[in-house]
């Protein structure tokens, strides 16, 4: 993605926690699986996303091309999940650039989001939508490892990461 | 051989006719995950085909996702116990992976009459039916726990796709979102 390995933290903490993002849903707006809950839900993943698009805004290469692309697109259908959304504001990235280690964190992050908002999502067709989503940051995060030289599949239970 | 491998998946074809069509399966967490089982033990039995016939260099790679998939059928034999549902036995028939493959909709000959040269193809194919089986999956499943569990091995599904893109010398990431209709 970029020469530069070293960990921008701020850009870490820019993106924040899987858990934190989703902070609440569990108790959060509305009943479990109800329409307001949902909503609560894919706000979260969206203020993920967006994140996301801002940092690799900032970042150089072909990798960082395509998955600021899919980032994108992902933003475009968690808006078209959730009417009204689209002229939310826009995340801001860190001023340095990023790295392949952060991208890692970032779809890392962006794993155990999906993973974590799946089984709480009560709308069917809105749980279908963020698995194929899910399904792609797994294949981001793989094919970040394999850039940084490490295995792209090495567990057979993905969970991400909770926290960065 | 192709003969041969042809008229064996036509003889397979009335079990696969005898199978409950997709649609008229029951529903329900239990009717499900047994379903996914099977295609998970459907995968599994493919793996250890490919890993015998592989080219070192494809079987390198095919070994440790042949062990993921062992451990997604163990999870998911361990979930069927716990619902109380009847679990399948493993297709070791050329029938019975000839009926697996149709009704993942995936070739039904390579299991049969595996060749090196198809090896890698066909777990891509592979690979992607079981990535569609899982998120198909989602909306249907209620439980939580079993949805937390079918989100690991979904992402893990993705993941092995994007091995076998790499060494298909394919797009690794060709789409934002997976198995859109």
């Amino acid at each position: 993605v970029v020469g530069d390995a070293r960990l921008d933290r701020r850009a870490l903490l820019l993106a924040g926690a899987a858990g934190a993002l989703l902070g609440g849903c569990g108790a959060g707006e509305g009943r479990p699986g109800g329409r307001d809950h949902d909503r609560s839900l894919v706000t979260g993943l969206l203020r993920l996303e967006r994140r996301a698009v801002a940092i690799y805004e900032r970042q150089d290469g072909a990798l960082a091309a395509r998955l600021l692309a899919h980032e994108r697109e992902h933003v475009a259908r968690l808006e078209d999940a959730l009417p009204g959304q689209r002229a939310a504001g826009r995340a801001r990235a860190a001023d340095d650039p990023g790295s392949l280690e952060l991208a890692r964190r970032l779809e890392e992050t962006s794993v155990a989001a999906y993973l974590t908002a799946l089984p709480r999502v009560g709308d069917p067709g809105l749980r279908r939508l963020l698995a194929g989503i899910a399904a792609v940051e797994a294949e981001h995060l793989a094919a970040v490892s394999a850039a940084l030289g490490e295995p792209a599949a090495p567990a057979a239970f993905v969970r991400g990461r909770d926290a960065l | 051989v192709r003969r041969r491998a042809l008229l064996a998946g036509a003889a397979a074809l009335p079990a696969a006719l005898a199978a409950p069509a997709r649609a008229e399966e029951p529903e329900g967490d239990p009717a499900l995950i047994s379903r996914l089982h099977r295609s998970e033990m459907f995968g599994l039995a493919v793996y250890r085909i490919a890993v015998r016939v592989a080219s070192p260099r494809v079987h390198a790679l095919a070994a440790p996702m042949r062990n993921h998939e062992f451990k997604h059928v163990a999870a998911l034999a361990t979930t069927l116990e716990a619902l109380g549902a009847v679990r399948t036995p493993e297709p070791t028939t050329g029938a019975a992976l000839a009926a697996e493959a149709r009704r993942l909709g995936v070739d039904p000959v390579w299991p049969q009459h595996p060749d090196r040269a198809g090896a890698l193809p066909y777990l891509h194919a592979l690979e992607t039916a079981l990535l569609r089986a899982w998120i198909e999956a989602h909306p249907r499943l209620r439980d939580p726990d079993l949805l937390r569990l079918a989100g690991e091995v979904l992402a893990c599904q993705a993941q092995h796709l994007v091995v076998l893109r790499d060494a298909l010398g394919t797009d690794l990431l060709p789409t934002s979102v997976e198995a859109v209709r």
